[in-house]
């Protein structure tokens, strides 16, 4: 296959070499490519993206074309060889999610968003969502330091509204 | 684009907050969870509430083909309204023919089950 690279520059000045069938995961990304979209480096540049969520951005575009590889040299796979490949994918995706703090993950959210990469977007909001699950609106701001701008009157009708949740 | 989207000057100088996602964000975040989850989140701040409400969190908390489980004679404001009148209200529908069960909700507290058996789709509670 052959290596077609380019280069991305985040909003603080770093830059990247990637695989371009690897970048072509972010739409927006796909979009700048067409319509030669580079700056004086021949870099395309990111404003939105600072450099350590641009390389944990790549890190994931491009564990995912090499699964996507697989997938064409495997198109005759068994059910169990389809199984395992997708729980190392999950278990991957796991690992990634793991290391990262929520700050992290809330970047790399704005970021997945900004690109336009629906497979990152989805694996992001599935993490952040797991820390929602089952806690009490206290349990919730407590975690993300949200504060509660509710009056006592205006929380109280909520609760009436949506009772059977609070049961 | 062009919006704040939480990134400093210097990225690793400014931490970012849950406060630095947008609405939608949040209602896409909240579609991971479960609806007694997307009622509950309602209290934390006048931005879940608003996210809690939105149609992104409600369509996903809906049986892919809900459409043809609502008579054309009913008309809901919202995805949210539509998800709780299904839940209240059973609707028998025609044209069922194999048996298909399929949890609309995760939540135990309100799991609700529609087969598609015999000749006609049951709705019901297993509370």
């Amino acid at each position: 296959m052959s290596s077609n690279m380019i280069m991305l520059k985040s909003s603080d000045g770093a830059s990247f070499e990637i695989e371009e069938a690897a970048a072509r995961k972010s739409k927006i990304i796909a979009n700048m490519i067409e319509v030669e979209c580079v700056d004086e480096d021949k870099a395309i540049p990111l404003q939105n993206v600072t450099g350590n969520i641009l390389a944990l951005v790549i890190e994931y575009c491009n564990k995912h074309i090499v699964d996507d590889d697989d997938d064409v040299a495997t198109e005759e796979a068994s059910e169990e060889e389809e199984e395992a490949k997708k729980k190392k994918v999950d278990d991957w995706e796991a690992e990634f999610m793991n290391s990262m703090s929520l700050e992290t993950m809330f970047e790399l959210l704005l970021a997945a968003n900004y690109l336009n990469i629906k497979s990152l977007i989805d694996l992001v909001c599935q993490t952040i969502a797991n820390n929602i699950k089952d806690k009490t609106p206290e349990e919730v701001r407590k975690i993300f330091s949200i504060e509660n701008d509710f009056t006592p009157e205006e929380e109280e009708e909520i609760r009436k509204e949506n009772a059977w949740a609070f049961g | 684009m062009g919006q704040n989207h939480g990134v400093g000057s210097r990225g690793e100088t400014r931490q970012s907050s849950f406060n630095d996602l947008s609405e939608y964000c949040i209602s896409n975040i909240l579609s991971f969870t479960s609806p007694r989850d997307a009622c509950v989140v309602a209290l934390v701040s006048k931005t879940f509430k608003s996210a809690a409400k939105s149609d992104i969190v409600w369509e996903k908390f809906l049986p892919p083909d809900y459409s043809s489980l609502v008579p054309q004679s009913r008309v809901f404001s919202s995805k949210k309204e539509l998800y709780l009148a299904l839940c209240d209200d059973p609707v028998p529908m025609e044209d069922g023919k194999k048996v298909h069960c399929m949890y609309l909700s995760i939540s135990f507290l309100f799991p609700l089950v529609y087969m598609i058996g015999e000749p006609m789709i049951k709705l019901e509670f297993i509370c």
